[in-house]
């Protein structure tokens, strides 16, 4: 390994083995793939789409993920492989969330919603819930529980999906707008 | 030659599943089977294709979609001698290739936000990943599809020779001095140093 051979260093072939190998393309990329196999006639319409187009009904009052809470458990009756790894997405406040108006709440939820139902449609989401903020941490059994107050850590959701890889979990979350709301994502593989 | 002996990071379950997804897309051509096949192998294309093209995601995107179509064309014929993954790969390679041919080289430059966009590219980890990136995609396209194959990818000499249509001799060469041009760009950044690439 030297320079003068053009081989890379120790630390050269590190940060390059830290560089990301996926990324999920935008939803609508593949829809409009599929749409382009159908016209070509590679592709025939799926028999339990209308599954997910019922999912628009849902009143986008509901916290962000039980709509996908729905798809995503006939997503998992399709699931690619039942042996595919699961991974528990947590959702956490981040240390500087970007906190949405009430009037852009709706908009949020749907965000989120269509989120996952994107990630239902590729056969990848099992389930998912929004968290209320109230809440209590427990430190042993005699306890009352103290009221949790906000902080970076905070839990505010979580998804659980299916992944080929830790790398495809982590370009999965990638994609979750929690990251663009100045949340964190916590991701980990699920055992067992 | 068989294609894939060492690339892609495939295990033999990833294989198993593989050719579970194919069968299933086969079997019927359904929508949703194609969908499972597609998520399993539409992020790392994406993102190999998205650095061939220097970051341009329209770019990248509609040669993701003619690999999908070439593949679900060809799915019925491929025998297995790679890895699917592999085949996909040398798919997307083609398809690049093919557009690059009819309309040439696109050079316009790329604003700084297409960067930032790939991922881990934010934080302080995530600049120096920011930095290596950008050192990818400026590097003179022979240099960067070589090394993006080699040493990013994993793909053998033998492999990118069959894929580029290359000697492996000419390969080694080209990662050379690929390996050298991107080094002198980074000296001095923390982008290839590692000091700061961990998490």
């Amino acid at each position: 390994m030297s320079e003068h051979d053009g081989d890379w260093t120790d630390a050269e072939r590190k940060a390059l083995d830290a560089l990301s190998r996926e990324e999920s393309p935008p939803w609508e990329v593949e829809d409009r793939i599929v749409h382009a196999l159908r016209r070509r006639g590679l592709l025939r319409p799926s028999s339990d789409r209308r599954g997910w187009l019922a999912l628009g009904a849902v009143a986008a009052g509901i916290l962000l993920v039980l709509a996908g809470y729905a798809a995503g458990r006939s997503a998992a009756r399709r699931a690619p492989t039942p042996s595919s790894p699961r991974f528990a997405l947590l959702l956490l406040r981040g240390s500087e969330p970007i906190a949405a108006q009430p009037a852009e709440e709706a908009g949020r939820v749907a965000e989120y919603r269509e989120w996952a139902r994107g990630l239902a449609r590729g056969g990848r989401f099992v389930e998912g819930e929004k968290l209320e903020d109230r809440g209590a941490r427990l430190r042993s059994p005699s306890e009352a529980g103290d009221a949790t107050s906000p902080s970076a850590d905070e839990v505010r959701g979580f998804f659980v999906i299916s992944a080929r890889s830790f790398e495809d979990a982590l370009a999965v979350a990638r994609g979750c707008p929690h990251l663009r709301y100045g949340g964190t994502i916590l991701v980990r593989p699920i055992a067992g | 030659m068989t294609i894939g002996a060492a690339s892609t990071g495939a295990s033999p379950a990833d294989e198993a599943s593989d050719r579970e997804l194919v069968a299933d897309f086969l079997s019927g051509r359904d929508e949703a089977a194609f969908r499972r096949l597609y998520a399993a192998h539409a992020p790392r294309l994406f993102l190999f294709l998205l650095r061939l093209s220097g970051g341009r995601r329209a770019e990248a995107e509609e040669l993701l979609q003619e690999t999908w179509i070439r593949a679900a064309e060809r799915l019925g014929s491929f025998r297995w001698e790679s890895k699917l993954a592999t085949w996909l790969h040398g798919i997307a390679w083609n398809a690049r290739r093919e557009a690059f041919r009819a309309r040439g080289p696109i050079e316009a430059p790329l604003p700084e936000e297409s960067m930032a966009a790939l991922p881990g590219s934010s934080g302080s980890a995530g600049e120096a990943r920011l930095d290596l990136e950008r050192a990818l995609r400026d590097l003179p396209g022979g240099y960067r599809e070589v090394l993006l194959l080699h040493d990013v990818e994993g793909y053998t000499h033998e492999e990118i020779g069959i894929l580029l249509g290359i000697s492996p001799g000419t390969s080694k060469s080209q990662l050379s001095r690929g390996r050298a041009v991107l080094r002198r760009r980074l000296s001095g950044s923390a982008g290839l140093t590692g000091k700061e690439a961990a998490p």
